[in-house]
């Protein structure tokens, strides 16, 4: 019995753990290419899962059906994003980053609290609700959706990274900027696509936001800091290490949200004692560069 | 004597015989906008070295909840409140600060963001010790007369100010400073930046617990969501920021300007007023310099972005 809980607890942790990774990719992509730490990266969530939200009240569409358009959306958002928020800030100290960043976070909350009241909200998704029976372990079909795209558009991702000619720009202006400028790499265009691509992989865990949870304007910031304790853990700009960190995240928890009493209400504060556990023992993360 | 001297004692003047002049709710204005200065020069006080609170709340939250509890548990009156609420944090502030400004950059930052959410979630999952979601309820802090509840707070920002002053007369300022500007040169002249930075976070962490622990007894319940609002740490960053950082009167005129504006903002906009703190610190990060001081002594110039940046290279390399 205890075995089949203890199973049934480490598939609700990996669920949770593919879902955080897809939240912290575009954080992580932000910092590794440009070196800028984005405060406002769970907004830009925020901000996407209320996009998804108008799309069903208003116009019916389901939230999986929305992501294409919600990732384009977002993308362009993401544009806008460089050209407000990271641009003027590239090269300053990360005090003046990190104030920018937070600038633009407390707007877009202030933004969705005037379009959207503080009301919580929700997404009627029939099928989401639904549960799969697996031997002795039961699945929420909206969970295993949202993990199922999540991880698809993070290994795709990477694949994009690692094989094409724009992902091998965007790593070769992470690793040296000025060279990159000199092999003829236009390092500002290649700054705008990665704000733009880091938004778009924002628009999409929006959309798997509202699959599964109530929204209101204020999730951003618990988004951010679940994003930063698996970014620290792994390793900033490490990409494996993100991988390993945010399903160590979701197994953390489920776990203490399975034993103990009232555990789920104490998620913040996984993220804050495995970000000081971090940086105390291991300040460059699992997997740091 | 000269315009600058005149126009302090004049500022000086009215804020001593200010509740003495006004009604009680223009006077509960002012003592909102006074614990707001408290924090206000807390975060400024940090921000000399570089480094940025993102969750001043937290600071403030345990302030506030070492005076209360400390008054239902032992019967601490709560007179003593802002003392017990500034010296509960200071611990605190001391370990976290130990662990997490050793490095440089963003990590302080998202260390302190993250204590504030844990301390909320923290102080309403002890429910058996903190009375949870509840909150906590005390007395009012000598009896709840408006205008003794004035001279208290005005004490504690006198004693912010005076701080400040010291810091900046004996040299320790430069230190800041120095940090700030160049680490790798300020270490090389024999300046250890953990050691200045942990002791710039704690006499900020000092202050914000005495705001704290003053608004307990001020305002005679402490709730955990009122405690570890975001809303104070986004004000106690933006009121320094927008008023000028750096400066001794900067954040005390950033609190003021910004407190006002959201009194009146609040009627007009119930949802959303906080719209005026993220444009506000975007426009001061992005076009005020040194904030409205630095408006006001017209050193306009290249933006407060290049001006600091110059020397301090990009400051945040975190690998």
């Amino acid at each position: 019995m205890q075995s089949e809980l203890v199973l049934q607890v480490v598939v609700n942790g990996i669920l949770l753990g593919g879902f955080y990774a897809l939240v912290t990719l575009g954080l992580n992509l932000i910092f590794g290419v440009m070196d800028v730490t984005n405060f406002a990266h769970g907004d830009l969530i925020m901000l996407a899962a209320y996009f998804s939200y108008w799309a069903a009240e208003l116009l019916g569409i389901d939230p999986v059906t929305f992501i294409p358009v919600n990732a384009v959306l977002m993308f362009l958002v993401g544009l806008a994003f460089y050209r407000a928020a990271l641009k003027p800030v590239l090269r300053a100290p990360a005090y003046n980053q990190i104030a920018l960043t937070f600038g633009f976070s407390i707007f877009l909350q202030s933004l969705a609290l005037i379009l959207w009241t503080s009301d919580m909200r929700q997404i009627e998704v029939p099928y989401a609700s639904r549960v799969l029976q697996v031997g002795p372990v039961s699945v929420g079909l909206g969970k295993l959706i949202a993990f199922v795209i999540a991880f698809g558009f993070t290994l795709g991702f990477l694949v994009f990274l690692s094989r094409t000619k724009l992902g091998g720009a965007m790593r070769s202006v992470s690793q040296d900027p000025m060279a990159a400028s000199l092999m003829g790499i236009d390092v500002d265009r290649i700054y705008l696509l990665t704000s733009g691509i880091a938004s778009l992989l924002a628009g999409v865990a929006g959309s798997l936001v509202t699959l599964n949870l109530y929204i209101n304007p204020f999730i951003g910031g618990e988004l951010t800091l679940k994003a930063f304790g698996v970014v620290i853990l792994g390793g900033m700009g490490s990409y494996l290490g993100m991988i390993v960190a945010s399903m160590v995240l979701g197994l953390a928890e489920a776990f203490v949200g399975a034993f103990i009493p009232q555990g789920g209400s104490l998620a913040p504060g996984i993220a804050f004692a495995v970000i000081v556990a971090v940086l105390a023992l291991r300040p460059k993360g699992l997997f740091g560069r | 004597m000269d315009r600058n001297r005149v126009l302090l004692y004049a500022v000086c003047l009215v804020a001593a015989i200010f509740p003495l002049l006004s009604g009680e709710y223009t006077t509960r204005v002012a003592i909102g906008a006074l614990k707001y200065v408290v924090l206000a020069i807390s975060f400024d006080i940090l921000a000399r070295t570089g480094n940025m609170s993102v969750g001043h709340a937290a600071l403030f939250g345990i302030g506030a909840y070492a005076a209360a509890l400390s008054n239902v548990y032992f019967g601490v009156p709560m007179e003593l409140g802002p003392l017990v609420g500034g010296l509960a944090v200071l611990p605190l502030a001391v370990a976290l600060g130990f662990l997490t400004l050793r490095m440089r950059g963003a990590y302080f930052s998202i260390a302190t963001l993250a204590f504030a959410e844990a301390m909320r979630v923290l102080f309403l999952y002890a429910r058996g010790v903190t009375f949870g979601a509840m909150g906590v309820g005390v007395p009012p802090i000598f009896g709840g007369n408006v205008v003794v509840d004035y001279y208290v707070i005005l004490g504690i920002v006198t004693l912010s100010i005076l701080l400040v002053v010291l810091l900046e007369r004996t040299g320790v300022n430069y230190a800041f400073s120095a940090i700030r500007e160049n680490e790798d040169a300020a270490s090389v002249l024999g300046v250890n930046p953990t050691k200045y930075k942990v002791l710039a976070f704690a006499l900020s962490a000092l202050l914000a617990g005495a705001a704290g622990g003053f608004d307990a007894g001020y305002t005679t319940y402490v709730y955990p969501y009122e405690a570890f609002s975001v809303a104070i740490s986004v004000a106690a960053m933006i009121m320094p920021i927008f008023g000028g950082l750096y400066t001794i009167e900067g954040p005390i005129l950033g609190a003021v300007v910004i407190y006002i504006a959201e009194e009146v903002l609040r009627g007009w906009l119930p949802f959303g007023y906080t719209l005026v703190y993220g444009l506000a610190l975007i426009v001061s990060i992005l076009y005020l310099p040194r904030g409205i001081v630095g408006l006001l002594r017209g050193m306009k110039g290249r933006g407060w972005i290049e001006s600091l940046g110059m020397g301090a290279g990009r400051g945040k390399k975190l690998g």
